[in-house]
């Protein structure tokens, strides 16, 4: 099976799926509209809380993990939408392939936010930063797009299944990388249990790579963070890769599988 | 009847429901944040972001949705051909869902007292559900004038998820105003969530609440204003399209 | 040789409130040869998509088993999804923001067809269903019949020589219709064993070599469209324009089953249980002085509301 052709059309598929959401138009003056005055909301709870190193923590936090998470588990519901979920789940190859390739031109929008919203708020707050520390931000954002494309896809399994959930689990996705990642908080803050799921999902380590970029750590210790974080995306992808087409061969034993 | 079906409608629909869900979910962060700032005495704001966020979702992103989902399902002629005005429908059917919003205080409540322990005193409780109530009136007549706007006039769909953000942050939802730059803060009081965050917030807190039926009487106003232009807007659109030809049954 | 058989299938789901299950497939056994169109005909929730689900491994079977060329369509799922191509009806099933041309490589890939092959294929199918000149416009804008055949080409992208059409004409006008079954029948010409569901009694009878009839999950009746109407009367109908005298008259003659009422003013119909009967029938019209007479089978739609029965508006 031709994999690689198989993620090409799907990633084309993918890239139609967004524009049918958004031009550049829509994309700057209503998504980005939207994502800025958000991370700018949680950016000024630093001036209420009367912390002057808060805000630049919080501003660091919501602008790595801007808009990330969103629309790419939408994928798997949208194949049901077209009445192909079936089609690929009948089909002899791996459904992964199908997924992966819809599912990837959401991480360049991620990235897009991300790295967006970091011009404009560095702007708005008036912070500059040191030039070779900004080189570190587009990678580290990148990294965290990454594993949560890898994540996305093992959530995008299951709601193939269960399609009527996936914007709740976008939600839930979103939420828990907001305030498990420590962008809001450090990790240190949250009990012992939940620092372990911390350890292992997406953006925690990317971001605690830019923090300490940005405040002058040392290359080692920053290569470090991204390595992990390379890690929990290999993590999640090889869950993913294992899961998909059996979360989909469940959907025989239910018939929740319709031909159209 | 017609508010019954819909809160039938709506309470089977899990995509109805999705910001009574998600949007407490919120409080999650900005509790975390003022409790590891030391800052318990914010949770008057945590709260009221989580209420007016979700109550204004679920007028701006499910209520505002009617009028578009109507027509998609090809419902909207045949509720125009029923002798109830559709106008007085649409407004029955938008402030039910903005209604269930209130459902997302209980949630963020039980956030803050179940998963982080820590108890929520609330001054005047008069106060806050007076303002619950006159919230859901504004947001139930902003989300008939949008629903009009997207699902007739066809606005585009930038505005909906542009208003999004921008409406709470000029609103003082989670932040108050005073920490917005001073060009922004003239259009707060725009906004009825800029009121209703100030009444949500004083209803937390010790001591009198100024101006109280003023601002609540703003608040309401707000929905009444709104409302009544929205089902001037969709009779308008109606009759636009109806000379248009643009209304079949098929 | 048999292409597709089911023995004592049976598939059951419990809905949520209710006590009792529901049966879709309920004992059903069918064998369908190589080479042969066969037409699945019953009402809607009859059971026939989910028979096509269990054979496209899309669903399991809670009793029986199911065998495409031989293989057990639950456990041998590489090589069943290998050899079966699925033609859907309908607007779903494509990518709208495709062209005809990258739907049918996507689906290449999916197969497996070598890349160098590829394209060969895609072109020769493109032109085959007649899409050629518009292979590289979007789905979205196609016709319904455009959608069709793209169904069609997709379902052949891998060659595959059992194929399964479900209500494939579906909302189609009847000239793309009627296109779309020469289609059909140049697919038996290669060989190809083909299992249509159908609600279209023309289409039925104009492509399919036997039909099978379906109702609540169970198998009624297996004929060849000519022979099927030979369950409803084992001999040919009269159909007669004669007085209500003279109806009344035919049906009081010994076997005569029934004289029902035909739409045309003054027009009768009188089934019959034997050759004799038939033949006392005719002489009956004839010394009445009765001149518009003629015989004929029953239609296939006519055995088929005969055998299902009055469902009517029942779920």
């Amino acid at each position: 099976m031709n994999h690689w052709h198989v993620f090409r059309v799907a990633l084309l598929v993918g890239t139609r799926d967004f524009r049918l959401f958004w031009n550049w138009r829509t994309w700057l003056f209503g998504w980005m509209a939207r994502i800025l005055t958000s991370a700018a909301s949680w950016v000024l709870v630093g001036e209420l809380v009367g912390d002057a190193g808060r805000l630049n923590y919080l501003l660091i936090g919501n602008a790595s993990i801007a808009g990330v998470g969103t629309f790419a588990v939408a994928a798997a519901a949208w194949e049901r939408w077209d009445g192909t979920y079936s089609l690929l789940v009948a089909a002899p190859s791996s459904m992964a392939p199908a997924m992966m390739g819809r599912m990837a031109i959401w991480i360049f929008h991620w990235v897009a936010s991300s790295l967006c919203t970091f011009a404009v708020l560095l702007t708005v707050f008036g912070w500059h930063l040191p030039f070779p520390a900004l080189l570190v931000i587009p990678l580290g954002v990148t990294l965290l797009a990454l594993s949560t494309y890898s994540l996305s896809l093992l959530l995008g399994a299951w709601i193939g299944l269960m399609p009527a959930l996936r914007n709740i689990s976008i939600n839930i996705l979103t939420t828990a990388i907001l305030v498990l990642s420590g962008a809001i908080v450090p990790v240190s803050f949250w009990p012992r249990w939940v620092r372990a799921i911390a350890e292992v999902f997406p953006a925690t380590h990317a971001l605690a790579g830019i923090r300490s970029a940005l405040a002058g750590g040392s290359a080692w210790l920053v290569g470090q963070e991204f390595a992990l974080e390379v890690a929990v995306a290999l993590g999640w992808l090889s869950l993913a890769l294992l899961s998909v087409d059996r979360i989909a061969e469940a959907g025989r034993a239910n018939g929740s599988i319709h031909l159209s | 009847m017609i508010a019954r079906t819909q809160l039938r409608q709506s309470w089977r629909n899990v995509e109805d429901l999705l910001p009574v869900i998600v949007m407490p979910l919120l409080t999650f962060a900005s509790m975390a944040i003022f409790l590891d700032a030391g800052r318990l005495d914010l949770i008057g704001h945590a709260l009221t972001a989580c209420t007016l966020i979700t109550v204004g979702q679920m007028g701006f992103f499910v209520g505002s949705e009617l009028v578009s989902a109507d027509r998609r399902n090809q419902l909207l002629e045949l509720m125009v051909a029923a002798p109830t005005a559709y106008g007085i429908t649409l407004a029955i059917r938008v402030a039910v869902i903005t209604a269930l919003g209130l459902l997302g205080v209980a949630e963020g409540w039980l956030i803050v007292r179940v998963i982080f322990g820590v108890r929520v005193l609330v001054a005047h409780p008069g106060v806050l559900l007076l303002t619950l109530l006159s919230s859901v009136v504004a947001a139930s007549g902003t989300a008939i004038l949008f629903s009009a706007l997207f699902g007739l006039a066809r606005t585009t769909r930038t505005f909906q998820h542009a208003m999004n953000g921008p409406f709470y942050l000029l609103g003082g939802v989670l932040v108050p105003i005073t920490f917005l730059p001073r060009w922004l803060q003239i259009f707060s009081p725009f906004t009825f969530f800029y009121w209703s965050a100030g009444l949500l917030r004083d209803s937390f807190r010790a001591g009198e609440v100024d101006r109280l039926w003023l601002r609540l009487g703003i608040v309401a106003a707000f929905g009444v204003l709104f409302g009544a232009i929205g089902i001037a807007v969709v009779s308008r659109m109606l009759y636009r399209l109806r000379r248009d030809g643009a209304l079949g049954l098929t | 040789m048999i292409a597709v058989e089911a023995v004592s299938l049976g598939r059951s789901y419990e809905p949520r409130r209710r006590s009792t299950p529901i049966r879709a497939l309920d004992d059903f056994s069918i064998q369908i040869e190589k080479g042969e169109i066969h037409g699945l005909l019953g009402p809607n929730g009859a059971g026939k998509t989910t028979f096509i689900k269990i054979l496209s491994t899309l669903l399991l079977p809670t009793k029986g088993s199911a065998f495409v060329l031989g293989r057990d369509v639950t456990r041998e799922l590489r090589f069943v999804r290998s050899s079966i191509g699925i033609v859907l009806g309908g607007d779903k099933g494509l990518h709208s923001q495709l062209s005809a041309r990258e739907t049918l490589v996507y689906w290449a890939a999916l197969y497996g067809v070598p890349s160098h092959e590829s394209k060969s294929r895609v072109a020769a199918l493109l032109e085959r269903v007649g899409l050629t000149e518009r292979a590289d416009a979007w789905v979205e804008t196609y016709s319904r019949g455009m959608k069709q055949r793209l169904h069609l080409a997709r379902g052949l992208i891998a060659n595959a020589p059992v194929l399964f059409l479900d209500e494939p004409t579906i909302g189609m006008d009847p000239l793309a219709a009627l296109d779309f079954r020469k289609l059909i029948a140049g697919l038996r010409d290669e060989g190809r064993t083909i299992l249509l569901t159908t609600h279209d009694m023309a289409e039925a009878e104009a492509v399919c070599d036997r039909v099978s009839l379906i109702d609540h999950g169970k198998l009624i009746a297996v004929e060849t469209p000519a022979t099927l109407g030979r369950l409803l009367s084992q001999f040919e109908r009269v159909d007669f324009g004669a007085s209500a005298v003279i109806a009344e008259a035919v049906r009081s003659i010994d076997g005569v089953t029934q004289v029902s009422v035909l739409p045309q003013p003054d027009s009768y119909r009188a089934e019959v249980a034997d050759r004799p009967t038939l033949s006392a029938v005719l002489a009956q019209l004839v010394s009445a002085g009765v001149t518009s007479v003629r015989t004929s089978p029953p239609s296939l739609e006519e055995v088929y509301i005969h055998l299902i029965g009055d469902r009517g508006l029942k779920v």
